[in-house]
C-alpha cells in the first residue's frame, strides 16, 4: 500500500512537470504554426507531431541516445552535474513531455485559429505589444481549447509507456511510474497487485476527465457571464 | 562634445519601457489572473520538484538479475534493520540491465549479475569480486503447469510438441543456459518452433503459473518460491555455471555504498539463511586482480 501511494505520486510528479514543460513549448509552437508564415514551418509541424506516428519505444531510443553517454545532452549533463540523465526521472519527465506534446500542440492550434485574427490586429493598432496582444485578446479568448490540451497532454503524459521504460528504466522509486509498475507486476505473475494498480489508473483517468469537464463548463459559464456584464 | 550626444538616463530608461511588450500595470493585472496563477504555481511546483530530486544521498542502486529479486529485497530489510543504511534495486534481465549501464550510462552503483556476459558486456567498468564475497549458485529445472503431463527429461519435453516457455536468450542468462542446455541434450532442433520467449525468467514462471502455457525452464529458485507449478525434472549438466556475485561500479557515485552493501551479504548469517532457504547453494569466491 506504501509503495502503491509513492507509485501514484511519483507518476504524477513526472506528469505535472511533463505538463509544465509542454504548456509553453506547445503553446509557443502552437502559434508559430497558426499565425505566422516562415520557411521550415512544415518540417516543425512534422518535427513536433512525428511522436504520434511513430512507436512510442522509438521515441525512447532517439531520446536515450541523446541523454545517454554517447548523445550531446548526455556529455553536457555529465560535465555539468557529473552523470547522464538516462535513468533518472528526468528521463522519464522528457519522454512524457515529447509524447504528449503532438496532443497538446494540436489542440492549442484548433484553438487559436478559432480567435479571429481582426480582433489581434485591432489590439496590435492600440498599441499593444505581440505578447500582450497574445495574453490580453488571443490566450482568453482561446481559454477552453487551452484547457482540454493541457488536461490532454497531462492525461497522456500520465500514462506513457513504451518511450518511459527505454530512456528510463523501470526502477522502484526511481522511474517505475504507474504503467511501468503494473508492467512489472503482471510480468512477475502478481495479478492481483497488477489489478489493483491498474484499477488506481483507471480512477485517476475518470477524476482527470471529470475536472477537464468541470473545468470547460465553468469556463463557458464564466465567459458567458462575464460578456453579459460588460454590455 | 560627445557626452552631450547621449540622451539622459531617464530618456534612455522610457524608451526601454515602451519597447516592453507589455506594461508593468498589465503584468500585475495579469497575476491577479487564477489561470496565471495556477500556471505559474505548476512551474514552481515542478521546479522545487527537479531541485528536491537532485539532492544527494548515500543510498547505492544495485541492478539485479530478476532471479534474485526476492532474497536480495528480503536481504535489504534486513540490512536496514540492522545497520540502519538502504539499498535501492533495479531489478530485470542480467543482459539488459548491463547494457543500460554499458551504452547508456545506466546510475548502477552496484551490480548482482549471473554468468559470464554480463562481465564480457560491463568489462572495465566494474571493479573484481573482492576474495571471500559471497556467490550464489543456482540450476535449472522443467517446470509445468498443475494439469500437465509429466515429462521427465529434455528428450520427453522435446518430444512432446506443448509449447514450452524460456527465457529470452538475447535478453537474460536463463534463457542462455536454456539454450545451453537444450543444446547439450540435441533436441534444441526440435524444440526450437515450439519455444516462446520471456523477457526474463520471472515472466517464465508467470506464463507456466497462470497456465497460459505448459512447460518451462526456470532456475531452481523460481520453482521453490512457486506452489502453482509441478517440478518435472531436474537439468543438472550441459550448461555453464550459474553463478551470482555482486560487484560495484567503478566510477558511480555510491560505489563505496554498494560495496558496503556486498560485504554485509557475505557475512551476515541471516541473510544466509535466506539464501539457503529459498534454494540457493552458497559459496564463496573471488577474483585475484587489480
Amino acid at each position: 500500500m506504501n509503495s502503491d501511494i509513492s507509485i501514484v505520486a511519483l507518476s504524477l510528479q513526472i506528469a505535472l512537470v511533463a505538463t509544465a514543460v509542454t504548456l509553453p513549448v506547445g503553446m509557443l509552437v502552437a502559434w508559430l504554426l497558426v499565425r505566422k508564415q516562415f520557411r521550415g514551418k512544415f518540417v516543425l509541424d512534422v518535427f513536433v507531431s512525428l511522436p504520434l506516428a511513430l512507436p512510442p519505444v522509438v521515441v525512447g531510443y532517439a531520446l536515450l541516445w541523446l541523454v545517454g553517454t554517447n548523445g550531446w545532452i548526455g556529455r553536457l549533463s555529465e560535465s555539468v552535474f557529473g552523470s547522464t540523465l538516462a535513468f533518472t526521472w528526468i528521463a522519464a519527465v522528457l519522454a512524457a513531455a515529447i509524447v504528449s506534446l503532438p496532443l497538446v500542440v494540436r489542440s492549442f492550434a484548433a484553438a487559436l485559429a478559432g480567435v479571429d485574427p481582426r480582433l489581434e490586429v485591432a489590439a496590435r493598432g492600440l498599441g499593444a505589444g505581440s505578447i500582450r496582444t497574445f495574453l490580453t485578446i488571443t490566450l482568453p479568448l482561446a481559454y477552453r481549447g487551452v484547457i482540454a490540451g493541457v488536461l490532454l497532454g497531462f492525461v497522456r503524459a500520465l500514462s506513457e509507456f513504451g518511450a518511459t521504460i527505454i530512456v528510463a528504466g523501470n526502477i522502484p522509486g526511481r522511474t517505475q511510474t504507474l504503467p511501468s509498475a503494473i508492467f512489472t507486476r503482471i510480468s512477475a505473475g502478481d495479478t492481483d497487485d497488477a489489478w489493483r494498480l491498474a484499477l488506481v489508473s483507471v480512477v485517476l483517468g475518470v477524476i482527470a476527465l471529470a475536472v477537464h469537464n468541470w473545468l470547460l463548463k465553468r469556463t463557458a459559464n464564466g465567459i458567458s457571464s462575464s460578456n453579459g456584464g460588460s454590455r | 562634445m560627445i557626452v552631450e550626444d547621449q540622451p539622459p538616463l531617464s530618456v534612455v530608461a522610457n524608451q526601454f519601457y515602451q519597447s516592453l511588450p507589455i506594461s508593468i500595470g498589465e503584468l500585475s493585472l495579469l497575476l491577479r489572473r487564477r489561470s496565471v496563477q495556477f500556471v505559474l504555481g505548476l512551474m514552481l511546483m515542478a521546479l522545487a520538484a527537479s531541485c528536491g530530486g537532485n539532492s544527494g544521498n548515500e543510498v547505492p542502486l544495485i541492478f539485479a538479475a530478476a532471479s534474485v529479486s526476492d532474497v536480495l529485497t528480503e536481504s535489504a530489510a534486513i540490512y536496514e534493520r540492522e545497520t540502519g543504511m538502504q539499498v535501492e534495486f533495479s531489478f530485470g534481465g542480467s543482459l539488459t540491465l548491463a547494457n543500460q549501464i554499458a551504452k547508456f550510462g545506466a546510475p548502477a552503483d552496484g551490480v548482482f549479475f549471473v554468468g559470464e556476459e554480463p562481465k564480457t558486456i560491463l568489462g572495465e567498468l566494474v571493479n573484481p569480486v573482492p576474495e571471500g564475497s559471497i556467490g550464489l549458485v543456482n540450476t535449472l529445472l522443467v517446470i509445468g503447469f498443475k494439469d500437465a503431463e509429466h515429462v521427465g527429461t529434455l528428450s520427453d519435453l522435446a518430444a512432446s510438441d506443448a509449447q514450452v516457455v524460456i527465457a529470452d536468450p538475447a535478453l537474460a542468462p536463463a534463457g542462455q543456459f536454456a539454450k545451453q542446455a537444450l543444446e547439450s541434450a540435441g533436441v534444441w532442433q526440435d524444440i526450437e518452433n515450439d519455444l516462446i520467449f520471456a523477457v526474463d525468467v520471472r515472466a517464465v514462471l508467470a506464463a507456466v503459473e497462470s497456465g497460459n502455457s505448459d512447460y518451462g525452464i526456470v532456475y531452481r529458485t523460481d520453482a521453490f518460491g512457486s506452489d502453482s507449478v509441478s517440478i518435472m525434472s531436474e537439468i543438472y549438466e550441459g550448461y555453464s555455471p550459474i553463478i551470482y556475485v555482486g560487484r560495484s561500479v567503478k566510477l558511480a557515485e555510491n560505489s563505496a555504498s554498494a560495496v558496503e552493501f556486498f560485504e554485509f551479504l557475505s557475512k551476515s548469517p541471516t541473510v544466509r539463511d535466506v539464501f539457503e532457504s529459498a534454494g540457493f547453494t552458497i559459496g564463496f569466491a573471488g577474483e585475484a586482480g587489480t
